[in-house]
């Protein structure tokens, strides 16, 4: 009788410990209700560190230095955008990447004349969390086409935290 | 006086020992038949009914089977998930796949006679992936666009650890629940679109997750087990 209503657990150390079979199964109905509400997914931090700008910066080809450049214009194709009219920069350009497509052209108008710049990239696309919206990853950056003297891509995945991706030398 | 206590205390002591022969278990030193499976115990998993009946937007059933040997029991689960669902910012995103997981289980309480089970064990887990997300593109510079993408095939598979409770209720209703530690997922990273969900796994993002499952189970038994003696 008491066999039947004990359940024995052998410890690794030979030794026996008997816990109440009935005690069990009331505690199998307690962890149930206990864990069916610690059990819920946790959803993730709306938290994106990507970006679907690029950072271009343009250097001295001598001395490798930061330029400062004269635009006339810069402005994405396929756009009606117009990112630079008429001003002078001497530090970073955040070029606009459109997530739609494989590929997007610049037509840059400066003191050196009209120079046109293709980038190349790939994106992953992913639902954040359900609360958050989606982020777009665009990575393997490469020029596929430019006009200048030399480009060199820095980094190939769009970062927030990143602040030079490209560098044009003049 | 010294004779009579002698002759008390061995009459206690061959009384004692006869009455301890008599509880002594004498264990058969063949494992002939040892580990042929006596029951087949096949269930559902109560919760995943619940949210199914709860949410509008999913459905996922999730039935388990698992045949003993002896302390030892091949586990088998086999599940199909669908969901559809907006964000808050509009997206939608639809997910469907079947999985299954398999693997053993060890038995903690080997000399249980209805054969309740504290157990540990592991599982390799399988799942196919279908998905699709729609969503508008709101670029700076650029037109806005609605893009719809997804995966049509994908597949995963990943590792678990589990352990948990079975617990025999009544003739042959069981329930019990299952805790798992899942790992070694794929993240899918450079897919066009990164999965949100895996089904059978989790969100997609976790390299590792744990889970939970509560079953409740019927045991159909295949033959009469042998009689478990009990060690004095």
């Amino acid at each position: 009788m008491m066999a039947s209503a004990l359940i024995r657990i052998k410890l690794y150390n030979g030794n026996s410990v008997y816990i109440c079979a009935l005690m069990a199964k009331r505690s199998i109905y307690f962890v149930i209700v206990l864990l069916t509400f610690t059990s819920c997914q946790d959803e993730a931090d709306c938290i994106s560190v990507t970006t679907d700008f690029a950072n271009l910066q343009f250097y001295k080809i001598q001395d490798n230095e930061l330029d400062t450049v004269d635009f006339i214009s810069l402005k994405p194709l396929l756009s009606d955008s117009i990112l630079l009219a008429d001003t002078t920069i001497n530090g970073t350009i955040q070029l606009p990447i459109n997530p739609n497509t494989e590929s997007t052209a610049y037509a840059f108008e400066t003191e050196f004349g009209l120079d046109t710049l293709i980038l190349g990239y790939n994106t992953s696309t992913r639902l954040i969390a359900e609360d958050c919206g989606i982020e777009v990853i665009i990575f393997e950056l490469k020029e596929l086409r430019n006009d200048f003297d030399s480009i060199r891509i820095v980094n190939d995945v769009l970062i927030e935290d990143i602040n030079e991706d490209i560098r044009i030398y003049n | 006086m010294k004779i009579f206590g002698f002759i008390i205390s061995a009459s206690l002591f061959i009384a004692n020992l006869s009455f301890g022969q008599a509880e002594i278990a004498l264990h058969p030193d063949s494992v002939k038949g040892k580990f042929i499976p006596t029951g087949i115990r096949i269930g559902t998993e109560v919760i995943n009914i619940g949210r199914t009946l709860s949410k509008s937007d999913l459905t996922e059933v999730t039935f388990t089977a698992d045949v003993d040997f002896n302390r030892y029991y091949l586990n088998m689960e086999f599940g199909t998930y669908d969901r559809s669902f907006e964000d808050q910012v509009g997206s939608l995103y639809s997910v469907s796949g079947n999985y299954f997981r398999i693997g053993p289980d060890i038995n903690f309480l080997k000399n249980d006679q209805d054969g309740n089970m504290l157990f540990f064990g592991f599982r390799y887990g399988w799942t196919s992936i279908n998905d699709e997300l729609t969503y508008m593109n709101t670029g700076a510079a650029f037109d806005n666009e609605t893009r719809s993408i997804g995966n049509n095939g994908l597949s995963a598979n990943w590792g678990e650890m589990v352990t948990g409770l079975r617990v025999k209720i009544w003739k042959m209703l069981w329930l019990g629940y299952t805790a798992r530690f899942r790992f070694g997922s794929d993240n899918f990273e450079g897919s066009e679109l990164i999965p949100h969900y895996v089904p059978g796994y989790g969100r997609a993002d976790k390299t590792v997750s744990w889970g939970l499952n509560y079953w409740v189970m019927v045991r159909l038994p295949l033959r009469t087990p042998p009689k478990i003696l009990f060690d004095k």
